[in-house]
């Protein structure tokens, strides 16, 4: 079941335009589990070195080896207590459960679905077809 | 999906009208908090608390004694917590020493610092310290270690004390790596693992699948080579710790089945990840496929069968390698009989020679069967016994032994 808080929707709210940034996130954050899955969990340190804090400490905090449940708290009051709000708020949001996918061991499908619906209906399913499409030529 | 933690704690920290009203932009950092000031680059992750610099330190302080605490608490029970509160001026922390002695259900933690009017006072806003408290004592109601609820609790304060926290960290928990008796359950995985033949990606991945438990479970019957490299390889320093006081916990806690089980399944788990690791994954994988099992039942068999005092007799007279060599023919249980019962200097010299041995073909480890049971027999021949009498000896023991002296 996924909850619902009035406060949060407020929070995570922008417009369709500023959501046209999500699908090049969510590329990228599936480029950061291929290199973890495919390297380690040591690459992504390097990988994040330069990049904003939630993912860069992020991936600290998945190499300190938390259980899933530990390190989802820990995200979650991070994103809580920030001051962001709108899309940088929802961008965030999406490293985050990328983030956890990552540390769960996520597989490249299985953490798309999990990001797609950050980007809004329209969005998702263009990005889940086009999944399933690439599936359709591997064989799979 | 964190949406539902994320409902959770707004719920909780903000609750019904918290939110402040600036939200959205990234303002900077109040003059005086973590990270702001002359010299200091911005706050790179601002707050709602928006904290000077006193207040701050202040709060992450209390999070510093909180862990300590908890430390004492977790190695000496709730005497050592008392002493703390007793200690302990500052009515917010000795409250919360109170709450873990309590070991009220952890749902009910925000109520306790409700009612005893440490929140729901003032606005969100102005609440850090009891929120960073709340998070701490939850933790340690779940018996969590110092550092994850120092981790969970410095969050309140943002990524710009991260480094100061993990710092600490390591000053205050970084004696606790290493030590303890090493443990050594042979099988394919601590093989595989010092051998390098699994890439570092998938025994990431696959520590990641796997999570701490059993990661830690599976490490625990590993040489030390071994676990230290998978440190290397999964964690930070910080998460080093934390799996090393793990690996200890299972050593004290599983038997050595249920290790040997754990590392049968962190190779299944490695196996079906695939990449370039190449682990024999699953019961089969135990063994060489050539390995004769019923040499091994009746191997292990006679280990567990032989009285205590007659058995330390038999492999005090045996040579180191032929012990190591025996091994390899011997189910983990018997391993540890084998090597519980002689003395720890003698035992790394078997395990040192197994490290070394190369595997045996099922002709070599019946000669070490044989001789084995060749040393037991001389030991159970009493000295003075009448030529031409039979030896009188238990029929299990007699059964095995004949099973082994008669294989060609």
């Amino acid at each position: 079941m996924i909850l619902w808080n009035a406060e949060l929707t407020k929070r995570l709210t922008c417009s369709e335009r500023e959501k046209a940034a999500l699908p090049s996130l969510v590329h990228d954050l599936l480029a950061l589990s291929d290199k973890a899955r495919g390297e380690g969990v040591k690459a992504l340190l390097e990988a994040t070195a330069g990049e904003g804090p939630m993912l860069s400490y992020g991936c600290r905090l998945i190499a300190e080896g938390y259980s899933e449940e530990v390190l989802e708290e820990i995200l979650a009051v991070y994103l809580t207590t920030s001051t962001l709000a709108g899309l940088e708020f929802l961008k965030q949001c999406v490293c985050a459960e990328a983030l956890l996918g990552i540390a769960a061991g996520d597989s490249r499908d299985l953490l798309l679905r999990k990001l797609a619906p950050y980007c809004g209906a329209d969005k998702a399913t263009s990005l889940l077809r086009a999944l399933d499409a690439a599936s359709g030529e591997n064989g799979l | 999906m964190i949406v539902n933690t994320l409902c959770a704690a707004h719920a909780e920290i903000l609750r019904r009208g918290g939110m402040p009203g600036d939200l959205g932009a990234r303002s900077a950092p109040e003059a005086g908090s973590p990270g702001s000031g002359a010299g200091k680059p911005a706050d790179p992750w601002p707050t709602i608390y928006a904290l000077g610099a006193r207040k701050a330190a202040s709060c992450l302080e209390s999070a510093k004694r909180f862990s300590l605490a908890l430390d004492k608490y977790r190695a000496g029970g709730k005497e050592r917590l008392a002493e703390d509160m007793r200690e302990e001026k500052r009515r917010l922390l000795k409250f919360a020493y109170s709450v873990v002695a309590a070991s009220m259900p952890a749902e009910q933690v925000r109520r306790a610092f409700a009612s005893a009017g440490f929140i729901g006072k003032a606005a969100p806003q102005e609440e850090c310290e009891a929120e960073i408290l709340i998070a701490g004592v939850k933790l340690a109601l779940k018996n969590a270690h110092p550092i994850v609820a120092m981790r969970a609790m410095t969050a309140y304060l943002g990524f710009s004390v991260f480094d100061d926290a993990e710092a600490w960290i390591l000053e205050h928990f970084g004696d606790r790596r290493g030590g303890g008796e090493e443990l050594i359950i042979p099988g394919d995985l601590p093989d595989m693992l010092i051998g390098r033949e699994a890439s570092p990606g998938a025994i990431s991945q696959a520590a990641r699948i796997a999570g701490p438990q059993l990661v830690a479970a599976c490490l625990a019957g590993c040489p030390k080579e071994a676990i230290d490299y998978v440190l290397s390889l999964i964690c930070t320093p910080v998460g080093a710790i934390l799996l090393d006081g793990e690996i200890r916990g299972a050593r004290n806690r599983l038997s050595s089945e249920e290790l040997s089980d754990a590392q049968s399944a962190f190779l299944e788990l490695l196996s079906s990840i695939g990449g370039d690791s190449k682990p024999q994954a699953g019961e089969e994988g135990q063994w060489s496929p050539e390995i004769d099992r019923s040499l091994v039942a009746d191997v292990s068999a006679l280990i567990l069968e032989l009285d205590e005092h007659l058995l330390k007799t038999v492999l005090t007279a045996l040579d180191p390698k032929l012990l190591a060599s025996l091994m390899q023919a011997m189910e983990p249980m018997a391993h540890d009989r084998l090597l519980s019962t002689i003395a720890p200097g003698r035992s790394r010299k078997v395990l040192d020679a197994l490290e070394r041995a190369v595997p045996l073909s099922n002709i070599e480890l019946t000669r070490s069967a044989q001789l084995f049971a060749q040393r037991v027999l001389a030991e159970l021949a009493p000295k003075t016994k009448p030529f031409g009498k039979s030896l009188s000896l238990p029929a299990r023991l007699r059964q095995i032994l004949t099973s082994i002296l008669s294989r060609e």
